[in-house]
């Protein structure tokens, strides 16, 4: 009877992960393949005959009008590069980067256009935790990222369900130790992303000065340069109030930033 | 038969080749194995590490027979996609042209070395196919220098390599198949070093555009806020909560004696209950004591941990049900076994009213055994 049991809850557990699995691939997946549009070749062409404006307004186009795909993100950020509109380019690295994978080819241009910067700002506060997460899945993108933390929370769940289960724990501590092991770090860059996605903007105007207030005649706080990464956090008419990678706030004009997120 | 000949025109070609030119690059080699037994594939060096391939379908063309030619270049960095390989100038008719289809790309992770094969001529071509029927069929390829930049992305960004302009000739008869790389006149660009490049503008140096689309995707990605995945996580935890209470009592169960002998002595007074009830209803004296009798050794003996033997009114006074009752209680109980005894062995006679106070007296009894754990 006990077996018959087991069985039967075991059977329960694989079908529900199974189901939840799909489930995950199903709407995580949801990319297709297509062959390139004349507008790509055009805008393909011009930028290999170094016509790097008409080339970005060529991918402008296509990302206007929702052909979205990492290597158009990735071929407008060098059209801009080349350009030499560090802002618009980093700005279109790093959408490619969420939306495809952080291709090698994506992580030298970024860090190219990133040396172009006028100003270092140095990240505060940054855990050596945060450091090695990164370096172990700052190449996924956040579609994989997701998948591969709902997957691992899937299985984690799976084995404390196992546990309440069945008598025989040791398998299933095992699983869910390792399963933290690799959950931990990808969460933080999952989450990591999800703050570039929800308020992450890349300042696109040449030079912009951070005020106190949200307004013309307030006092200079401090300087943000083409380019640089600030997070979003209030927005008042046409202000943002941002956070620096350095924790300082200010308010800028928010037609000097763009947000990564469209 | 065939085979002799393949290594014989293989080998004459090896010998004919100047030796800084040709490299037969084992690891290559293995991963663009796979083709078919009649083909025959040079690769060459173009440069420290560009390659080229020419595979023919037919080792063996007859004159006018149409067989199947291909190039590839590939290179053992990772990013070669900016080569350009455009159309060979052919002195032969070329009967279908280069095959235009999506880009085929092979990695092996483990010797850290790709094989880049486009068949595709649109879009920055890295191989090109075509058919040719031969008598004799030459082509040149001209390998333009400022787009042969490489970046080799294990190494620092800055660091990259610019290819000596090249050109590719080949020449298949049914006689001969040969391949010769040599620079092109008009080339100037020399290889330029690691350090000469860092010191330049930067921009010069980023990687070079991507030929092609890739997958389409939504952006921003909003599909992690689908509620679906709420649910099936919500699906998880109650799944969790509803198996915790059952959890916790079997580690009770495993751990805790004393709740263990409540656990199943309440189990063995209810299901015993049901028969004394029964008895009861049936009006039968004798199997309704017989039933309580069972019913109290059961229950005892899980209980308070008293062998089933033990049931006598010295052994309750003394024992642990002493603890647990009052003394109106133990009277009833000792008054109870009693009764159970007399009608057992002697066959006397009672009341149905009796019979109701004693099963009120046992149920009370059980009850406050039990503590919460009331049976009814």
């Amino acid at each position: 009877m006990k077996k018959k049991t087991a069985v039967i809850c075991s059977s329960i557990i694989a079908v529900l992960v199974l189901i939840c699995g799909i489930t995950a691939i199903m709407i995580v997946k949801k990319t297709s393949v297509n062959t390139p549009s004349k507008v790509f070749d055009e805008g393909c062409k011009l930028y290999n005959s170094g016509d790097y404006a008409g080339a970005s307004s060529k991918f402008e186009e296509l990302v206007a009008a929702g052909t979205l795909s990492g290597n158009i993100y990735y071929d407008l950020g060098n059209s801009y590069l080349r350009s030499r509109k560090i802002g618009k380019a980093i700005l279109n690295y790093e959408r490619a980067s969420h939306l495809g994978s952080l291709t090698p080819e994506t992580a030298i241009n970024m860090k190219i256009a990133r040396s172009l910067i006028k100003q270092k700002i140095r990240e505060k506060n940054i855990s050596w935790l945060t450091v090695n997460a990164r370096n172990i899945f700052g190449t996924l993108s956040f579609r994989q990222l997701f998948f591969f933390t709902e997957v691992i929370l899937y299985v984690i769940l799976s084995c404390i369900i196992c546990l309440l289960v069945f008598d025989r724990r040791g398998i299933f501590i095992s699983v869910i130790v390792i399963s933290v092991f690799f959950i931990v770090p990808a969460w933080i860059i999952r989450t990591e992303r999800l703050r570039d996605l929800n308020s992450g903007l890349i300042i696109t105007a040449p030079t912009t000065d951070a005020k106190f207030e949200p307004s013309n005649k307030s006092a200079t706080h401090f300087p943000v340069y083409d380019g640089m990464k600030v997070y979003l956090t209030r927005t008042e008419k046409d202000w943002y109030r941002i956070k620096r990678l350095d924790g300082k706030i200010g308010w800028i004009p928010a037609s000097s930033a763009e947000r990564i997120a469209q | 038969m065939n085979i002799l000949r393949i290594i014989l025109i293989l080998f004459i070609l090896v010998l004919a080749i100047p030796a800084n030119a040709t490299v037969y690059h084992d690891k290559m080699k293995e991963a663009l194995s796979g083709k078919s037994a009649k083909s025959v594939a040079l690769t060459q060096a173009l440069d420290g590490h560009i390659f080229a391939k020419i595979e023919l379908s037919n080792d063996t063309p007859e004159v006018d027979e149409k067989f199947e030619i291909k190039i590839t270049l590939f290179s053992d960095w990772l990013d070669v996609d900016n080569i350009r390989l455009e159309r060979p100038e052919s002195d032969y008719i070329i009967y279908e042209k280069f095959s235009n289809t999506q880009p085929y790309i092979k990695t092996i992770n483990k010797t850290r070395f790709a094989v880049l094969t486009y068949v595709s001529t649109a879009y920055s071509p890295m191989s090109g196919k075509c058919s040719i029927a031969p008598a004799k069929f030459k082509f040149t390829i001209n390998l333009p220098p400022d787009e042969n930049k490489l970046l080799n992305n294990n190494l620092a960004f800055y660091k990259q390599l610019l290819l000596q302009s090249k050109s590719l000739s080949a020449e298949i008869s049914t006689q001969k198949f040969s391949v010769n790389i040599r620079e092109t006149a008009s080339s100037s660009a020399d290889m330029i070093s690691e350090e000469e490049t860092s010191n330049k503008d930067p921009v010069r140096n980023i990687a070079a555009i991507k030929p092609v689309p890739g997958a389409y995707g939504d952006f921003p990605p909003v599909f992690h806020e689908k509620p679906v995945f709420a649910v099936i996580r919500g699906i998880f935890s109650l799944t969790i909560l509803l198996l915790l209470p059952n959890f916790i009592h079997r580690r009770r169960m495993a751990t805790d004696k004393q709740y263990a002998a409540l656990y199943l002595a309440s189990t063995a007074a209810n299901k015993n209950i049901g028969r004394v009830v029964n008895a009861l209803r049936k009006g039968a004296p004798r199997a309704f004591y017989e039933e309580i009798f069972e019913l109290l050794k059961n229950y005892m003996a899980i209980r308070l941990f008293l062998p089933e033997t033990s049931l006598q009114d010295d052994i309750i006074q003394t024992s642990a049900i002493s603890e647990y009752l009052d003394s109106d209680m133990t009277t009833a109980l000792t008054e109870i076994l009693g009764r159970c005894y007399r009608i057992k062995y002697s066959g006397a006679e009672c009341d149905m009213n009796e019979m109701k106070d004693t099963y009120r007296q046992i149920v009370d009894i059980i009850n406050t055994l039990n503590g919460r754990k009331r049976i009814i």
